[in-house]
């Protein structure tokens, strides 16, 4: 198919501010999608990226491969859609906190329980920056407790769900490398500032080490929805 | 002449199942029969009933009066009382008691006094009775029996063999059978009535279909899931009712925009808000025309009866993988769960095949076309496929620049005017009778109308059977200068509405109903038999 696709990059012209971590992510994302081509774990043809909307959705526009550039808040229920058509696709979610965890919360439960073989990769810096830096639920600031998305998921039956730091990007390509190879349900949950409406970088930093500190959670294993869903029927 | 039979009693009595069976005992014979469902928003208890109205003229709605009441809960019969015809009959669960007869005994002894009410020939019955209960039918068959047995007062209409066996079906059954013989290979839903009838047949026969057919948490989870099928290259369907298919509303512009095929059933029912559950009504001719933000072409069929919907379906399948759009089927509760004797399910269009992963090189997603129409492929190849909410270039990258913004517009909007083109070969009305007067219609009031036509001299009916493109000049060309009136089942005449916004014509008045029941012939002859 497209292994050897030599170009991840595009000629698409750069929107986010000077110094956005999303800069650190795209790379990180692009460096793990080579390795695991090149290792033959994944086939860049048959990769497809879905993405929200706002600043981190376009990657959707910076990355070389399949993409579909949804809805705000509804990156799971599109994803699940392709895997169910073809389970065979490599099929990787990005969005932020607001559009997974405000707008979308319902299935980012519903996805971690079905558990359909897709990664989900949130870029969290606890704002709406596009709309200019109102709080989403993982803002201590906002009205009521922080959602905590990765205990969440794990309840919700995620059968990998770490948290990783732009601010440490060894670990970063490390969790990412391990979801998307992970058959089941990953969410990543990507802390980072966003430097113009939510720049605690020295707390971050602090952060990053814990997360570093905690180690990778290993992976579980159970029955994948793009199989269940097909059990039982006749091959069509 | 036409014969009527109201079935009544509580909620899980078997009512609904039992008129069935007397219609296809009808249709065994070779009669038209209509059985209308109503019943509330409950499980158990309440007072539901059906009505089943044959004749060996075509059948093609129910009628207010019955001749025989079946009571399977004794109260339930005096409700029925007023409308039943002079010298009409009661039958009740109380003259109905056959020791150690089956759990339903009930409900097939008064079928069997109803079949030697009306003479049918008792082997019609009986096999009527083996087709539906299969290997569990011998205590029903002996329930049958011994109702038959009985000495019930007999009607002077004899039901002898009238022609050759017909086929009984709901809408809903009509629609499964339009997406199955479409290639649907994903459908994605969120229970509501008087949608689910479709999702739960589709759930039901999965496993030989070998189609996916998924439960999700919400609609807004089933419409994108629909878009993410239809992504990866495979027919796909979607649908729901009154606020369900409005919280699909934003999926139904992102295909839209995307140019990602997915088809909505859309079943009314009476609104707004939650409305009436279990009532029907066409109030959502507009919203379903205008769901979603922004400016995007669809395509909208509206059937008004079993084949129709299943015409509906396939052409609703066709055109929008044709033409990468969302398509409609609007229905109601009406045409879903009424059941009725039909002709042949057909349509000369292909089944869809689904989308490979070949592409020339430089494949380009929305590749500006004279017709409008981008050809699709499925990711997995050596072409990058991408879709794209957002406005884009040809390659589906994002793009604001003004000039980029309108050529792509004008390219989404061309594929209208090239559906346009092509549909002018598939009827947009259909012309039923003769007369100077005129009235119009959309949708499930087809039955009650075409009923009520023969007693109406001097009147004709048209059909219209798409809202979007709207057959604007077919009709106008048909109206000519002749006034008209629409029939609808709504409070503001959403039909006349959009006929005058389309054609300039107005309508003379409009027969509306909207207390959450179908029309029958009755209200139409009332209504026009004057004017």
């Amino acid at each position: 198919m497209n292994k050897n696709r030599k170009e991840l990059n595009t000629a698409e012209k750069n929107t986010w501010c000077p110094g956005c971590l999303n800069f650190v992510t795209l790379a990180a994302l692009k460096k793990t999608l080579r390795k695991l081509a090149d290792n033959g774990e994944i086939d860049l043809g048959s990769t497809v990226l879905v993405t929200d909307i706002g600043c981190g959705a376009k990657v959707y526009d910076y990355i070389n491969v399949n993409a579909v550039y949804s809805l705000h808040g509804r990156v799971l229920p599109v994803a699940s859609g392709i895997k169910a058509a073809n389970p065979k696709l490599t099929v990787i979610g990005f969005g932020g906190d607001g559009g997974t965890y405000n707008e979308g919360m319902n299935h980012l439960i519903h996805s971690s329980r079905r558990n359909a073989g897709i990664t989900m990769i949130v870029a969290n810096n606890r704002v709406f920056a596009l709309t200019k830096g109102q709080p989403t639920a993982t803002n201590p600031s906002s009205t009521g407790k922080p959602i905590d998305a990765i205990r969440l998921a794990n309840d919700a039956g995620a059968t990998f769900s770490a948290r990783a730091s732009a601010l440490d990007t060894g670990n970063l390509e490390n969790v990412l490398e391990t979801a998307i190879t992970h058959k089941g349900f990953s969410l990543v949950e990507i802390v980072q500032p966003c430097l113009i409406f939510n720049n605690d970088i020295q707390e971050m930093r602090k952060e990053a080490e814990k997360i570093r500190a905690a180690g990778i959670p290993k992976p579980k294993a159970r029955p994948v929805w793009e199989e269940e869903i097909r059990s039982g029927l006749k091959p069509k | 002449m036409r014969k009527t039979v109201v079935f009544t009693g509580e909620a899980g009595q078997g009512i609904d199942r039992t008129a069935v069976i007397f219609g296809k005992i009808t249709a065994s014979l070779g009669y038209s029969c209509f059985i209308y469902r109503d019943y509330s928003s409950l499980i158990r208890g309440g007072h539901n009933f059906s009505v089943a109205t044959f004749s060996r003229e075509p059948a093609r709605s129910h009628d207010k009066k019955a001749h025989v009441i079946i009571a399977l809960d004794p109260k339930a019969a005096l409700a029925h009382k007023s409308s039943l015809h002079k010298r009409g009959a009661v039958f009740s669960a109380e003259d109905a008691k056959r020791e150690g007869g089956s759990k339903h005994a009930a409900n097939n002894i008064l079928l069997g006094m109803l079949a030697k009410h009306f003479s049918i020939p008792k082997n019609a019955g009986i096999s009527a009775i083996r087709k539906e209960f299969g290997a569990k039918s011998a205590e029903a068959e002996k329930d049958f029996d011994f109702g038959y047995s009985k000495d019930v007062p007999r009607s002077d209409f004899r039901a002898e063999k009238a022609g050759a066996r017909r086929e009984v079906s709901d809408g809903n059954k009509a629609v499964m059978a339009g997406a199955l013989d479409s290639g649907v290979a994903a459908v994605f839903y969120y229970p509501m009535t008087p949608a689910t009838g479709v999702f739960a047949k589709l759930e039901e026969t999965k496993k030989e279909t070998g189609v996916i057919v998924e439960q999700m948490e919400d609609e807004i989870a089933a419409a994108n899931a629909t878009i993410g099928a239809s992504y990866a290259g495979v027919p796909s369907m979607t649908g729901s009712s009154g606020g369900g298919l409005a919280l699909m509303g934003e999926a139904a512009s992102f295909s839209g925009m995307a140019e990602l095929p997915a088809v909505f059933y859309a079943a009314q029912r009476m609104g707004p808000s939650t409305g009436v559950p279990t009532y029907t009504a066409q109030g959502d001719l507009k919203f379903v025309l205008s769901m979603g933000p922004g400016e995007f072409p669809r395509i909208a069929f509206i059937p008004g009866d079993i084949e129709d919907a299943y015409r509906a379906t396939r052409e609703a399948f066709y055109f929008s993988a044709k033409y990468r759009m969302p398509a409609f089927i609007i229905s109601d509760k009406h045409i879903a769960e009424s059941y009725s004797t039909h002709g042949a399910l057909k349509s000369p269009l292909p089944k869809i095949k689904p989308l490979t992963a070949r592409a020339g090189k430089n494949y380009k997603s929305y590749s500006i076309t004279e017709n409008g129409i981008s050809p699709g492929i499925a990711p997995g190849g050596s072409q990058i496929f991408r879709a794209t909410s957002y406005e884009h270039d040809e390659y589906g990258h994002t793009t604001e620049d003004p000039a980029a913004i309108k050529r792509m517009n004008d390219k989404r909007l061309r594929k209208a005017r090239t559906l346009e083109k092509e549909l002018a070969n598939f009827p947009g009305i259909f012309v039923f009778g003769k007369g100077r007067k005129t009235i119009v219609f959309a949708g499930s009031p087809k039955g009650a109308v075409l009923d009520a036509l023969p007693s109406l001299k001097g009147w004709r009916a048209i059909q219209i059977n798409r809202l979007y493109p709207f057959p604007a000049k077919e009709l106008a060309r048909n109206l000519g200068n002749v006034p008209f009136h629409t029939t609808e089942n709504n409070a503001t005449g959403q039909l006349a509405s959009l006929i005058r916004e389309a054609t300039g014509l107005k309508a003379d008045k409009s027969l509306l109903r909207y207390d959450g029941r179908p029309f029958t012939p009755e209200d139409i002859i009332d209504f026009f038999k004057a004017r």
